[in-house]
């Protein structure tokens, strides 16, 4: 099993020194911010970031595999079909994840406790971005081979985007003022964040269960 | 389950759309070399693959090393076999040695220093990414790796081809070497029959995904011949004994199960030695009578 996430990890290294480019521009455009670069502000932006990165490396990682037919030989060694699965979330998943506590713990740090609800909200909506496509995009990359999935993917977020404005415009948001929003008591908010957290949990779960059936399924 | 046999396959059977692989049973005793043969498409890769558990075979079951496919102690029997393809699998911007960290952590006798004594061995280098390696040098990679934690089991398919007879040489010899301790086993899928000539000690022939024969080796090429004769003298002949008989427009050959007993009874024939391509070939005329040219 070290071995499996080790080489998740080498081969995060070898794409992701193309992907450094990404937080190179974003801490360019910080720094030209002036008097608003300060280090509360740059934790500000890791979240989304941390999230960003984590997606592209977590279907660079399938799109390895499947490139390198790497699945065929891995099963050729002394791990099990649910480890290859395993170490694939718990590197690609859970280390994003785990960035973002890290981040949020820092922010909550530097910021002495001052707005801790609005840094909450923020690394939760950063996480369930992280999180939630790439969820769905596992069991569908081991299921249908990456070209598929991305297809899939990208109708699945094209037909949410497009029902936004129907549902929320049209009746649900418009009516309410930041003011009368359900969580904006601390006790609301730590119940919708515990909510959120659940959420994101069974939709993993949910996504890992799947990824094991597929894959164990799967012919290679 | 005969503990003797690295390999035993009991009734493995595959579908695929326009192919079958039918009731296939092949063992293969431990300490010996085992070449499996078959034209493209004949299902040697499939076998490897079902008695691998890459793929799930429709019915029958394979032991390896006395464990069951897909037993859940089959993942620790995994610690003793070695599989080489057709092409290394790993991330091309890996190196040697970074393969090696990563296998390190994942077989239990792994030994480096074998490992690295085997690219020294192949010259291989350690820190460059296997993305500028030539075929050889991916193959001579996955034979380091595969050789590397005390394996008593090497599956093999068509791990020599591609590559020049210099560089097979080397691994033929790797093969010989291995093969020394007398538990260890070798699977062999290859289309380079020469190769298999020179090591192996039984012979797997499979023809349109079911297996011809089994057998050990010098006793088919002692036993195989290639009858060569004019149609006078093939007239005379019971055509029964005969395997896919080519008539061209002066002389006929075929391949003869029973050499020596043909030339007791015909003294006067011309019954050469065949070769496992001989045999390969002479087989596959037997069932593709369509595919014969007008030779001889």
């Amino acid at each position: 099993m070290k071995g499996l996430l080790l080489k998740e990890l080498y081969g995060f290294y070898a794409i992701g020194k193309s992907l450094l480019l990404i937080p190179a521009v974003i801490l360019g455009l910080f720094l030209l911010n002036g008097e608003g670069a300060t280090l509360y502000a740059l934790f500000s932006i890791l979240p989304p970031v941390v999230s960003l990165i984590s997606i592209i490396l977590a279907t660079s990682s399938i799109n390895m595999d499947s490139a390198s037919k790497w699945n065929s030989y891995a099963v050729t060694l002394p791990v099990s079909r649910r480890q290859i699965i395993q170490a694939k979330y718990l590197i690609c998943i859970g280390a994003g994840c785990l960035i973002q506590i890290l981040v949020l713990i820092l922010r909550l740090a530097f910021s002495g406790g001052e707005g801790w609800t609005g840094i909450l909200v923020e690394s939760l909506v950063t996480m369930g971005v992280q999180v939630v496509p790439v969820s769905i995009l596992f069991p569908l990359m081991i299921r249908f081979g990456p070209e598929k999935s991305r297809l899939i993917l990208a109708l699945i977020f094209g037909l949410v985007g497009a029902s936004i404005p129907l549902i929320g415009f049209n009746e649900g948001f418009s009516g309410l003022e930041p003011g009368s929003w359900p969580l904006s008591s601390p006790a609301a908010l730590i119940g919708g964040a515990a909510a959120v957290l659940a959420f994101l949990a069974v939709l993993l779960g949910l996504s890992y269960s799947l990824s094991v059936r597929f894959f164990c399924r799967q012919e290679l | 389950m005969d503990t003797a046999n690295a390999i035993e396959c009991r009734g493995l059977s595959k579908s695929y759309t326009g192919f079958t692989l039918k009731d296939l049973c092949l063992t293969l005793p431990e300490g010996s070399i085992m070449g499996l043969i078959g034209e493209n498409g004949a299902g040697k890769t499939t076998t490897l693959k079902a008695m691998l558990g890459l793929i799930h075979p429709d019915a029958g079951e394979t032991f390896l090393l006395g464990q069951e496919t897909r037993s859940p102690g089959f993942t620790q029997a995994k610690e003793e076999i070695g599989v080489v393809f057709d092409d290394v699998f790993f991330y091309p911007a890996y190196t040697p040695q970074r393969i090696g960290s990563i296998l390190r952590r994942l077989y239990r006798r792994w030994e480096p220093e074998v490992y690295e004594s085997l690219l020294r061995r192949f010259s291989l280098p350690e820190r460059k990414p296997v993305s500028t390696f030539s075929r050889g040098m991916k193959m001579k990679l996955a034979f380091a790796a595969a050789l590397s934690h005390h394996a008593r089991l090497l599956i093999l398919d068509e791990a020599t081809s591609g590559l020049d007879p210099v560089m097979r040489d080397e691994i033929l010899d790797l093969l010989r070497e291995f093969v020394q301790e007398e538990d260890h086993s070798v699977l062999l899928s290859s289309h380079i029959t020469s190769d298999l000539e020179k090591i192996a000690d039984r012979i797997a022939y499979l023809q349109n995904g079911e297996l011809v024969f089994s057998r050990n080796k010098d006793e088919l090429l002692e036993e195989c011949g290639v009858l060569r004769c004019g149609h006078e003298e093939l007239q005379r002949l019971d055509r029964s004994r005969l395997i896919g008989l080519r008539e061209g427009r002066f002389e006929a050959e075929a391949l003869v199960l029973d050499r020596a007993g043909l030339q007791r009874q015909y003294p006067g024939l011309t019954i050469d030695p065949a070769k496992l391509e001989d045999i390969m070939v002479f087989y596959h005329w037997e069932h593709h009578p369509e595919s014969q040219k007008e030779g001889c």
